[in-house]
């Protein structure tokens, strides 16, 4: 039996990955693990100034970093950011979608604008992000990996204690099924198409909530804390490379455990 | 089949497995309140003898079979037995179960195993021995009784998370071998519940159930009575199209 030496079984040379809202947080620990196996890892976001911070910081580490400015969130980002990339000559085989939001609201007075809002970031901009890269990159070159971040959120509902995000959920649990059903469709063309779906990390996105429940959140997880940005690094690796062959369609919990009581 | 005929258990009998708790009793009565015969099978007959009288005063018949669960020859038995004084056998509810309340480190392999025992394997029992007169006459409805931890952890409670995820997913596997004769099996996916066997204990020690009661949107433990809308959903003609699945009755805790 001839088997791929583990080291390499991981191994990202030659690959390019995206990671949308990659210029902090989990995004950016999620470039910097993809960098480190050798990857070459191109950021967006919003922000230039962060973006900037966050590429230069994977380029002290030795790892090629770009970054594009763009949101995600707008129906004109996604193609624009691929366009980006092919006219500089780049590529996309690994896109994590990674750029989320969310909104604190009583579902009886979540304002539908909000809802759109966020339904346009989290559940949209994946959607667009990944056909305008697979129709450029991943269709043609027949090899691809999709890696949708969704949240524990989209598993389950919210505790009734805590402050609503009916928005978030919808829109992660959308992202969830999004992920089996692209997954089912593009298989054949080389595609694997999965989602972490992270419990409670500390990140400028959950802050309002773990200020408040932050202890509750904490007794409520077997593992008795919450995620840290390293936390995601080994599944996003997994998924990325070819060690994850043969896994597709599938939803990895990496919460500590809080969704299996 | 139109309104509550949906519901109808008319001229239909219903097995009903496990005794004491007060689940398989109210279970009992409430198909015998739609219409069904009834034949109550646990190990003591004592235990029967209320129920049995409930159900008689709807004005069914009701049939005690004092026999085990865990032993295959009796059920065997009991199937003839209830066959030949009832006619039928159209609905079982796989009622009897038990719980070990040790960590997964401090129970013992025999205790559990005799979970596995009764909960699992004595399903597999009562579905070997009643299911094949319902495949015969092409309709029948197996509800076997799940629970939050068919598909849940919890502390305390791996025999019975083992045993109950065990049991859910046996009535899926008899589902597909089933579904082409007119029976369908579904697992009732009930929350804790408050019997005679733990009000005591809900009432003195409320902080053992505690957790629960706050993960529940509901905010409380179930009562016999809430399930008893769910049963005679899967129990009667009403659940059709439904097989496989478990019914979570637990006032939402499964969906945060």
């Amino acid at each position: 039996m001839t088997t791929t030496p583990l080291k390499n079984l991981f191994d990202l040379t030659g690959r390019t990955a995206l990671v949308t809202g990659g210029s902090r947080g989990l995004g950016l620990a999620m470039a910097e693990a993809l960098g480190e196996y050798g990857a070459r890892v191109i950021l967006t976001a919003r922000k230039q100034a962060e973006l900037d911070e966050a590429a230069a910081q994977l380029q002290a580490l030795g790892i090629d970093a770009s970054a594009i400015a763009a949101d995600v969130g707008h129906p004109d980002g996604p193609a624009r950011v691929v366009e980006t990339i092919r006219a500089a000559g780049g590529r996309i085989d690994i896109l994590v979608n990674n750029a989320g939001t969310s909104w604190g609201a009583k579902a009886e007075e979540m304002p539908l604008d909000g809802w759109n809002k966020l339904i346009a970031v989290n559940l949209t901009g994946p959607f667009l992000i990944a056909q305008a890269a697979a129709r450029e990159f991943m269709i043609p070159a027949g090899w691809g990996r999709i890696i949708n971040i969704a949240s524990v959120e989209g598993l389950l509902g919210h505790h009734p204690r805590m402050i609503g995000t009916i928005a978030y959920n919808a829109s992660k649990g959308g992202l969830v099924n999004f992920t089996r059903a692209l997954a089912a469709e593009w298989a054949s063309l080389g595609i694997n198409v999965n989602a972490l779906a992270p419990g409670y990390f500390p990140s400028k996105l959950t802050g309002y909530v773990l200020d408040k429940h932050g202890d509750e959140l904490r007794a409520d997880t077997p593992r008795g804390k919450l995620g840290t940005d390293d936390d995601l690094k080994g599944a996003v690796l997994l998924l990325a490379s070819d060690a994850g062959a043969h896994i597709t369609g599938q939803i990895l919990a990496v919460d500590g455990g809080a969704s299996v009581i | 089949m139109t309104g509550v005929t949906r519901f109808a258990l008319d001229s239909q009998v219903a097995v009903v497995t496990g005794g004491g708790g007060g689940l398989g009793s109210a279970g009992a009565l409430a198909m015998a309140e739609c219409g069904a015969d009834i034949a109550l099978v646990a190990r003591n007959r004592s235990k029967l003898e209320a129920a049995a009288a409930d159900v008689e005063e709807t004005g069914r018949r009701a049939l005690i079979v004092e026999a085990d669960v865990t032993d295959p020859a009796a059920m065997l038995e009991a199937a003839k037995e209830i066959e030949t004084a009832l006619g039928r056998i159209d609905i079982l509810f796989n009622n009897a179960g038990i719980t070990n309340p040790h960590s997964v480190l401090d129970v013992s392999p025999e205790d559990f195993l005799r979970v596995q025992e009764v909960n699992i394997v004595g399903a597999f029992h009562t579905i070997r021995a009643f299911a094949p007169s319902m495949i015969a006459q092409g309709y029948g409805r197996i509800i076997n009784m799940g629970s939050i931890l068919s598909g849940r952890g919890m502390a305390n409670r791996g025999a019975y998370c083992a045993s109950k995820a065990g049991l859910a997913n046996l009535g899926a596997a008899c589902a597909f071998e089933f579904g082409g004769h007119g029976v369908t099996v579904n697992t009732l996916g009930a929350t804790v519940i408050v019997t005679d066997l733990n009000r005591e204990l809900v009432r003195t020690q409320p902080e053992l159930y505690a957790k629960v009661v706050d993960r529940t949107p509901l905010g409380r433990l179930g009562e016999v009575d809430d399930l008893m809308g769910a049963l005679l959903f899967l129990a009667s003609p009403a659940s059709g199209f439904v097989t496989g699945q478990t019914l979570f009755v637990d006032g939402g805790y499964t969906a945060g």
